[in-house]
């Protein structure tokens, strides 16, 4: 075979342009999208000073859409950072918040001053499945996916080389790269194949009825067992670990426990899993002076504002939340925080 | 070259893995590669040593098994016309 | 690190540009390939680095040695003899220790309990240095061939080390002679057309083997049925075995063209390692054909002096073929299983042999012999025995145990399992595209059909790319998401 440069770049210039032009054509079925994760509230973290810090699951994205909420309705006045962490854990909170959080907190001005002078308040949103354990203890792969930086991974690879934990860092880094590739992005979707067929059948593209029914159960399995491994010990000593870490610092804290989509709950997880976790939060709470506020429930947000996934609040969902948990359970953050009692107990409040 | 020796080869080919057809498959050709050819497989290099060993009273040195030695008609016949233990046709 | 995990997106094209805007000089290359090569294995795990390490630099000092003095050179004899022995006793001591102490000590243990003796060795668990089995065998040769003087020894120590320890070849293979890479080293690498053309198809290829084919074919119907053996009918066992036949070529042979390609990528040719098994109508021919480089390294440096040699094993061919494939066995697992298996190919290529002598008689009786070998129906039934036998051996290759690889080959003819297999239809599909792509590539290897595939790269170049293009957009859609489990990675 002979080849001239004018032929290889003929050739590899052709694959990209079937390439791009299949990426942007399947895209119409199944658009790629960028979410907000950890890195991204750690900037904002690093370049504002806000008055709130939110921590939680993939959940939190929901609380950046109430932050934007909430600027607008107090004109700036409070303002909201939000670190979500996909897939949760409380081990991983606090892993977060020790890690990558704490030195921002911490911060000084070249005053000496805090740099995040504003900072008042802590939310931590959570859920039953944080205090539950790993599945068969296996490690906690959503910290190099999605928490690390680049010398966290060096460090990993230093003590135990390139493996299957540490990989996720780099897997991770590479979608971002590619992120407004719907290609790339259905491969951690995996849905492009099944709408294809569905195109071509003239079929409406989603899950089908079997599928959704399925999805029902199991999600209700899952969730009417959650019984059985709530409050683990070493979550549990997380939320503890998080808990000093706000008092130490003053921050009024509160446990958020997000809603459910109302499909995922069958009359005995309304009994079993979700009251027992609720009593165990407040159990927890109580002693600490932690505010609970428990939406599991009681939040607005039926079925259709829930995606795909069963899990996350979708974009319309997310701005009926954030309005209405403003006007109810969140109220209070549209107030700036009470000082805290030290800097009252020494005359500095107002 | 011996075509005694040539005879001799071409003949064992014949009678253990071609018979009749070593000829044509040479084609004329004494540099034609056995084993890109398949005229000799690697296996059957071993049995052309022990038979030039056997039949002219060339041991092959421990050096020189390698099939890279005996790959061609010429090959062979270079090799074993230049053993001074060599006892066949010239 | 392996070539279809993520780390090898950034670590080959790092490499890479930093290797072709290097000046086109030996030294520059060679030592970004080597500390390419260190970091690719200190990726893996720094401190067996240094075994690798060592090991190269007392195999380059031996080779010198051996070089110093003649073959031919009486008095120098002892002194060349030990250096052999050092680089042996080294080489092939370090791989009995990481990757058979521990077998070898509980079958010691094993059998002291069944005869009653209480005695028992430690047994160690010991992490098996990667690439071990095959980097050994690479500077074995080397040594082998430098005291035989089939190969002059190196002079660079920089040309060895990365000889040695060469990354796209380091995990497993192919094994390489130094007559094959050590010249190639020797001289600077150009930038051509063709070169990256021929190693991204080639690269594209063993991408396609390894990630799609094997990974596809392995999860759909060959792991479910290999792990709850007695929950399958007997038709979805052979279906298995035929599957775990696909999926070993695409994984090894898929390997084997990463690796390749990998290297062309930086000018430097690896040697072929799989060249259309498939199309075997012999053990033998089978043999060239898979996993080329370590069999011939098995009947080069065993087989060949053992019945050429002046001991007992000369003009004994059984013997020696069961030997080294006994060997081979032994070599690709520290495991009864693997013992089985090659003890089986043993046996198999000593009965070809005593086929192949019997039916020679006849030829030479009567010619029509000769005809009815060359005739299709004869082929067809060598070939088709030829590939039964050798699927039938990788179920011990494949069993976890003696008692699962018994148990796998029973329902082959007895089951009273009836669990189906659920496959979705674009699943199906995609197996099917998956056996028709192997199946493609070797049809594609027969003189006839060659055209073909010569008929594809005379197309014109945008004609090409858009083929290419499409391939790549269907690798996006089925390459099954997860890190592949690469079979012979963990010999």
């Amino acid at each position: 075979m002979s080849e001239s440069w004018k032929q290889l770049c003929a050739v590899a210039a052709t694959a990209l342009a079937v390439i791009v032009g299949a990426d942007i054509a399947l895209a119409r079925l199944a658009p790629p999208r960028q979410l907000r994760e950890v890195q991204d509230g750690v900037a904002d973290l690093r370049s504002k000073n806000p008055d709130t810090l939110v921590l939680g699951s993939s959940h939190a994205r929901t609380l950046h859409v109430l932050g934007g909420e909430l600027e607008r309705r107090t004109g700036g006045a409070q303002t909201l950072v939000a670190v979500p962490l996909e897939n949760g854990k409380l081990v991983a909170y606090d892993w977060l918040l020790k890690n990558k959080l704490e030195p921002l907190v911490d911060a000084t001005d070249g005053d000496g001053h805090p740099a995040k002078s504003r900072l008042r308040r802590l939310v931590l949103i959570t859920e039953w499945w944080d205090s539950c354990p790993r599945d068969h203890d296996s490690p906690y792969w959503n910290l190099p996916a999605r928490a690390w930086t680049f010398d966290d991974f060096l460090a990993d690879v230093a003590r135990d080389g390139i493996n299957g934990f540490n990989r996720n860092y780099l897997q991770n880094r590479l979608r971002r790269i590619f992120s407004g590739s719907s290609l790339v992005y259905d491969r951690t979707q995996q849905v492009l194949v099944k709408y294809l067929v569905q195109a071509a059948r003239h079929q409406p593209l989603g899950p089908t009825r079997e599928e959704v029914a399925l999805t029902t159960t199991q999600w209700q399995a899952m969730v009417e067992h959650g019984a059985n491994c709530i409050g683990d010990a070493k979550q549990m000593q997380a939320l503890a670990d998080i808990s000093e870490f706000a008092a130490a610092r003053h921050l009024e804290m509160t446990i958020l426990l997000f809603p459910r989509k109302p499909a995922t709950l069958n009359e005995r997880s309304r009994q079993t899993t979700l009251p027992q976790f609720a009593a165990l939060v407040r159990g927890f709470a109580a002693p600490r002076g932690i505010r609970v506020v428990d939406l599991t429930t009681t939040a607005p947000v039926g079925d259709d504002d829930f995606m795909e996934d069963f899990d996350h609040i979708n974009a319309v969902g997310n701005k009926k939340f954030a309005s209405w948990a403003l006007e109810h359970d969140l109220g209070f953050l549209l107030q700036p925080a009470p000082p805290p009692v030290s800097s009252m107990a020494q005359g500095n409040g107002p | 070259m011996s075509q005694a020796l040539r005879k001799s080869l071409i003949d064992w080919l014949d009678d253990n893995y071609h018979f009749g057809d070593a000829e044509g498959l040479i084609g004329g050709d004494d540099d034609k590669s056995f084993l890109q050819n398949g005229i000799l497989s690697s296996l059957g290099f071993v049995e052309l040593l022990l038979f030039l060993d056997k039949s002219f009273g060339v041991r092959i040195e421990r050096k020189d098994i390698s099939p890279a030695n005996f790959d061609s008609l010429n090959k062979i016949m270079n090799y074993v016309l230049a053993m001074p233990s060599y006892r066949g046709p010239r | 690190m392996s070539f279809v995990e993520v780390e090898f997106a950034f670590f080959l094209p790092l490499v890479l540009i930093a290797y072709w805007l290097l000046p086109r000089a030996r030294v520059a290359q060679n030592s970004l390939l080597l500390v390419a090569g260190w970091l690719f294995y200190a990726s893996w795990n720094w401190k067996l680095l240094s075994l690798l390490v060592f090991g190269a630099l007392l195999d380059f000092a031996i080779g010198r040695s051996l070089g110093s003095r003649s073959l031919g050179d009486v008095d120098a004899r002892g002194r060349r003899m030990l250096a052999l022995g050092v680089s042996l006793v080294w080489n092939l001591g370090a791989l009995a220790y990481f990757k058979y102490s521990g077998f070898f000590a509980q079958s010691f243990n094993e059998l002291m309990t069944a005869i009653g003796i209480g005695a028992s060795l430690p047994v160690l668990h010991v992490i098996l240095p990667l690439g071990i089995s095959f980097y050994t065998l690479q500077r074995v040769g080397y040594v082998i061939d430098v005291y035989y003087e089939r190969q002059k020894p190196s002079q660079s120590l920089l040309d060895f080390l990365v000889f040695a320890g060469f990354f796209p070849q380091l995990t497993a293979g192919p094994i390489a002679r130094g007559a094959e890479l050590l010249p190639q080293l020797a001289q600077p690498r150009q930038l051509t057309p063709k070169l990256l053309a021929s190693a991204a198809g080639t690269f594209l290829l063993g991408y396609m083997l390894k990630a799609w084919v094997a990974d596809t074919v392995g999860t759909t119907f060959v792991d479910p049925v290999f792990a709850n053996s007695d929950q399958y009918s007997s038709g979805l066992h052979w279906l298995a075995m035929l599957g775990y036949a696909t999926q070993v070529f695409a994984d090894f042979a898929g390997y084997s063209l990463l690796a390749i390609g990998t290297a062309r990528f930086f000018g430097l040719e690896l040697p072929i390692n799989f060249d259309a098994p498939f199309i075997s109508k012999s053990l033998p021919e089978f043999w060239r054909r898979w996993h080329i480089t370590l069999n011939r390294w098995l009947f080069d440096y065993i087989y060949n002096p053992l019945v050429a040699g002046s001991g007992w094993f000369r003009g004994r061919f059984y013997s020696a073929l069961i030997l080294v494939f006994l060997a081979s066995g032994l070599w690709h697992g520290a495991a009864f299983t693997f013992i089985v298996w090659g003890l089986m190919h043993g046996i198999g290529m000593a009965v070809q042999r005593g086929w192949d002598e019997w039916y020679r008689g006849l030829c030479r009786k009567d010619r029509k012999y000769v005809t009815l070998r060359k005739s299709a129906l004869y082929g067809l039934l060598a070939w088709g025995l030829t590939q039964l036998y050798f699927m039938l051996s990788l179920i011990p290759f494949r069993a976890g145990s003696l008692a699962d690889a018994a148990g796998f080959a029973r329902h082959m003819f007895v089951s009273n399992g009836n669990v189906t297999l659920s496959i979705g239809t674009m699943s199906a599909l995609d197996d099917l595209l998956c056996v028709l792509a192997v199946v493609l590539l070797h049809l594609l290897e027969l003189p006839r059909l060659r055209r073909f595939r010569d008929t594809f790269f005379a197309m014109p170049a945008p004609l090409r790319g858009a083929v290419y293009g499409v391939l790549i957009v269907y690798l996006f859609l089925f390459v099954p998401v997860g890190a592949s489990t690469f079979i012979y990675r963990q010999f």
